[in-house]
């Protein structure tokens, strides 16, 4: 038995939501949620009969996002000590770029409650179908951009990046100002170290209404300041390699299309669950 | 009945499918019963995106938190919430007996109670009585629909051992040897401060709960190097 659902509602409002986050919807007595999609209260009024909304209790202008993410969990632990099952539901995927349902989580393992975290349809998946990314090909790195400044990280220029949050840059503090080109001129610095002036990135914003398509801006790295005005914390920004990593090991790459080869490295009869299958933790309970 | 504005529009166009594809294939008959201004009725003709500002404007002016509510129909139901049933705990504790006869070897049955459980210490079993096997029991109710003639509840029911460590509660024994959580954010979810202030939380009643859990929060982040 779960007490508390996390879930994410995915990017476009409502379509994006599975079936499974539905059912975790329909089974609780509250639903808190932080989602400013339009008709998202509409929806949720009608599958469960408590609907509570985060949003504007949880962020004030120029306040510490911190303090948004204490309100948010205390408030869901409350209701979830009070009337369980509750819902935590949050745009997008409700583990990446959240901070609230890990602490959710660790609250509820001291007060013996018990969390059940559904994914959802995150920026990165509707960045992927739209931009027509296929991060199994030249691989993916991926970085919060304010973390990237501050950890000065390296970046690989021959693999794809992927980094979140431009809009939210160089501040913890919520805000709905539009940027000045100052705020990215260190990323845009930053990016220099790395890629070449002129190499186009791209600026994406996922719809998140059906009647408006997805925004996408593509222009050279060297020009990322002129777009600060443009730039709200909804979109992430996607820079495609800037080189090819050129194969080392030809001896991997004759074995890979040889039948001696794969009958060497794997056993003869088929259908053997593998390891990972066979460890996996079973889930606490069926939603 | 009133005129309903750009964002009834844009509520119902996620919501009814229908219109979605009107309001997609044939705008102008689609701002029927619509008091759009000329702005409005561009941008959601063109459907591009400026449809951002309008959604914007919905949520700076907080009407994204209150749909029209002839769209939704059982408006009144919706804003009063059903009674919340508590849940059950018990304890169900199996003392093991060893008993000899004529048979060869010894027989083993087992003395079983079921107490009511608070959520801290499990009851004292008797003196001199063999280490107990114990179990929590929780029957949860959930209100389906309340109507005046009456509560529509289903229970669903869990079944977990009883664990032996730190405040013998189901979730708080196995974390001794890991002062920290397993999550990037490094929580100090076996510090004595999470534990006190978590025995609080649980200890308080409704109105003091939320203060308390902000204080369980603070506890979680500091550890005990900050008490």
């Amino acid at each position: 038995m779960i007490d508390i659902y996390i879930v994410g509602l995915g990017v476009l409002n409502i379509d994006q939501i599975t079936r499974e986050t539905e059912r975790a919807l329909r089974r609780s007595n509250e639903v808190l949620y932080v989602d400013t999609g339009v008709a998202t209260q509409a929806y949720l009024e009608g599958l469960c009969p408590r609907i509570t909304s985060l949003f504007q209790t949880s962020y004030t202008e120029s306040g510490e996002r911190l303090n948004a993410y204490h309100h948010m969990a205390a408030r869901v632990l409350d209701a979830a000590l009070d009337h369980p099952p509750v819902t935590f539901a949050m745009h997008g995927h409700p583990i990446v770029g959240a901070y609230a349902p890990f602490l959710i989580r660790d609250l509820a393992g001291l007060l013996a409650l018990r969390v059940r975290v559904l994914p959802g349809v995150s920026a990165m998946d509707c960045l992927f179908a739209e931009l027509m990314v296929d991060p199994c090909v030249a691989g993916m790195q991926m970085y919060e951009a304010t973390d990237l400044l501050l950890r000065r990280r390296s970046l690989q220029p021959d693999v794809p990046a992927l980094i979140w949050q431009i809009g939210n840059l160089e501040t913890t503090l919520h805000t709905m100002r539009v940027s000045k080109p100052e705020r990215l001129e260190r990323l845009r610095s930053h990016l220099l170290r790395f890629y070449p002036p002129r190499h186009v990135v791209t600026a994406f914003y996922s719809t998140p209404h059906p009647l408006m398509p997805s925004t996408v801006h593509r222009f050279a790295a060297d020009d990322l300041c002129d777009y600060a005005h443009l730039l709200h914390p909804g979109f992430t920004l996607f820079i495609p390699a800037a080189s090819e990593r050129p194969i080392e090991d030809f001896e991997l790459l004759r074995q890979i299309d040889s039948v001696e080869h794969l009958r060497r490295i794997t056993h003869e009869s088929a259908g053997r669950q593998s390891p990972a299958d066979t460890d996996s933790p079973r889930p606490e309970g069926r939603v | 009945m009133t005129r309903g504005s750009a964002v009834d529009f844009l509520i119902r166009a996620v919501l009814d499918e229908t219109f979605r594809d009107t309001a997609t294939a044939d705008p102008p008959r689609a701002f029927e019963g619509y008091d759009l201004n000329d702005e409005e009725r561009e941008i959601l003709q063109n459907q591009d995106e400026r449809v951002l500002a309008l959604l914007g404007q919905a949520v700076t002016r907080g009407e994204v938190s209150v749909a029209p509510s002839e769209k939704r129909g059982s408006s009144n139901t919706k804003t009063a919430s059903p009674p919340v049933l508590p849940e059950v705990r018990l304890l169900l504790r199996l003392i093991p007996h060893v008993s000899q006869n004529s048979a060869p070897g010894s027989q083993l049955a087992y003395e079983a109670s079921l107490h009511p459980w608070s959520g801290d210490l499990a009851p004292d079993a008797a003196d001199g009585k063999p280490p107990a096997i114990e179990w929590i029991i929780r029957i949860t109710p959930a209100v389906r629909d309340a109507q005046e003639a009456g509560l529509s509840v289903s229970y669903s029911a869990s079944i977990q051992p009883f664990a032996v460590g730190a405040g013998k509660s189901p979730a708080l024994a196995p974390e001794s040897s890991q002062a920290r959580s397993s999550s990037p954010w490094n929580h100090y979810v076996a510090s004595n401060a999470a534990k006190t202030a978590a025995q609080a939380v649980r200890a308080s009643d409704a109105s003091e709960r939320y203060e308390k859990l902000l204080d369980l929060i603070n506890a979680l982040q500091t550890g005990d190097a900050h008490d």
